[in-house]
């Protein structure tokens, strides 16, 4: 999935930042072109808003589409003007465990496999793409019914003597973009 | 106590008369592969008949034994430590090569990227860090025509309205991206197809004709987006679902004509070296779906056909060095464990 949307999205660079590079890191405007673009093209919202209570340091959240990225941008969302980090959220039950904060309109869940393009940016540094995506603008599609499976079987299942045991995963499943107006590659630099 | 498990692969392939690398794909991967040119095997030719690598060995070397050219025919083994066979693991793998340095851009159409080390046609390279000339640096290349030691042509870029030319830069080659300028074609794409490409050039015409920087592999009936941002002017077209009527390859044309009438558009144009250091976004054509049916009467049986295409593969990479052109080869991988 991650490199199908490498590959194939429609990608912007974020231009509001300060660090001299092209793409720059990433900006409020830049999160706010996303959302504009998605907003324009009718792209569903991922998750609802959190309402906001009355508890010290908290702020509602916004309806929001997700931002998948790399471990990377911890630190550069921080930065981000009107970022607010998960634990400031009014409550914690709508959270994952991926998700780092929000910025506007846009939840960001990261992950240290997050998709990063190497050397490509205009002075030669690595580019990390957030894929910014609305509700099924993108699927994995069963090829006929046939799911991922992990699969593992203790060693008195693997051997006669018991003596090994093996981990193993199969699918047949292809990622497939619905709608390529409901989601965009956003590339940033760290800065 | 375990049970060794060994698995043989094989097959065959022809090399054409320009040689190029050659992809095999290998599933389950493999510990040992061997070719054999079976052309001259019997004919007695003092070519290389056979040649051998190991995953196991130093990446792109190779065993080779060439014949004497007697009758029979004497085979001498020599080891190559490079230009053999290289193991690949997962072609989705993006990682450049080297950072090499480059000492200008000429400001002409197909211009020429100066360094003393050179690739090879049909090569991607991705140019950064260039002084001046910022408008394409961050993006990446195919490679139509090399000079050996002097330059490589950017083929499908049009720099004569730039306003100087770069002085300066670098340049990485990426990996498992196409072997023939002229005919990129599936099997030589990593991750998936088709993928989206940078714009260098649409015309103003009906229909308008899309020239991108790398040798695309879209096919005719495909639909696409084409997402021009505001400083490379043509801003009517931005956005635009088009279908591909034609398309075009060769060492100096690289385009997809589709059925928009861009007459009365804005020109196409890059921007500035200037603007772009401030941080532009780049024009592009993104793949949405394909006809299955690959007529333009009949352009989208099936929207989802395409476009996601994952075109990686787990394999072996032959390189020129151990091949002869126009010959025909069987290959046999081996890999064996033990559980």
């Amino acid at each position: 999935m991650r490199n199908m949307l490498a590959a194939t999205a429609a990608f912007a660079n974020c231009v509001g930042g300060v660090d001299g590079d092209n793409p720059t890191e990433i900006t409020r405007s830049d999160v706010d072109y996303v959302v504009r673009t998605l907003r324009g093209n009718n792209a569903y919202s991922f998750v609802t808003g959190v309402e906001g209570e009355n508890k010290f340091g908290t702020a509602p959240v916004r309806d929001a589409y997700f931002g998948l990225g790399h471990t990377n941008l911890i630190g550069q969302l921080d930065n981000v003007n009107g970022f607010i980090q998960k634990w400031n959220y009014p409550n914690q039950q709508s959270t994952l465990d991926a998700e780092w904060g929000t910025v506007a309109n846009v939840r960001f869940l990261l992950s240290s496999i997050g998709s990063v393009t190497p050397d490509a940016s205009m002075l030669g540094a690595d580019v990390y793409n957030i894929f910014c995506v609305g509700r099924e603008s993108y699927a994995a599609v069963e090829q006929d019914g046939y799911s991922a499976q992990f699969i593992y079987r203790p060693p008195i299942y693997d051997g006669p003597l018991a003596l090994n045991a093996s981990v193993g995963y199969k699918f047949a499943e292809v990622p497939r973009i619905l709608n390529d107006q409901w989601l965009l590659n956003l590339r940033c630099t760290l800065a | 106590m375990s049970s060794p498990i060994n698995a043989i692969l094989t097959g065959t392939f022809t090399t054409g008369a320009t040689l190029a690398p050659v992809l095999i794909s290998l599933p389950s991967g493999a510990t040992e592969f061997k070719i054999r040119n079976e052309t001259d095997y019997t004919a007695h030719a003092a070519t290389i008949i056979e040649a051998s690598g190991q995953a196991s060995s130093t990446v792109n070397t190779a065993r080779v034994s060439t014949g004497s050219g007697a009758n029979p025919n004497v085979l001498t083994d020599t080891i190559l430590l490079t230009g053999g066979f290289t193991f690949v693991s997962d072609t989705a793998g993006q990682n450049p090569g080297p950072a090499i340095a480059i000492t200008g851009i000429n400001q002409i159409n197909h211009p020429l990227a100066l360094s003393a080390t050179t690739g090879g046609i049909g090569d991607v390279i991705r140019v950064y860090g260039t002084t001046g000339m910022l408008q394409i640096a961050g993006m990446d290349f195919s490679v139509t025509a090399v000079n050996a030691g002097v330059s490589q042509t950017l083929g499908f870029l049009d720099a004569s309205g730039f306003a100087a030319p770069a002085t300066a830069g670098f340049y990485r080659k990426l990996p498992y991206q196409g072997t023939s300028v002229t005919n990129p074609g599936i099997a030589a794409s990593p991750r998936y197809y088709p993928r989206v490409r940078y714009i260098t050039g649409i015309t103003q015409a009906n229909p308008a004709v899309v020239t991108m920087s790398v040798a695309h592999d879209f096919q005719v009936g495909e639909k696409v987006r084409i997402i021009v941002p505001p400083e490379f002017g043509m801003t009517e077209i931005n956005n635009y679902l088009a279908t591909i009527t034609a398309i075009a390859h060769s060492a100096t044309v690289n385009t997809i004509t589709l059925d928009i009438d861009s007459t009365a558009f804005t020109a196409f144009a890059f921007p500035t070296s200037a603007l772009a250091a401030t941080g532009i976004r780049f024009a592009q054509v993104v793949p949405v779906g394909e006809a299955a049916i690959n007529t333009v009467a009949l352009p989208v049986a099936n929207s989802l056909d395409d476009a996601t295409r994952n075109a990686s593969i787990n394999g072996v990479i032959i390189d020129t060095s151990v091949l002869v052109a126009s010959k025909t080869y069987s290959w046999i991988a081996k890999k064996g464990l033990s559980i």
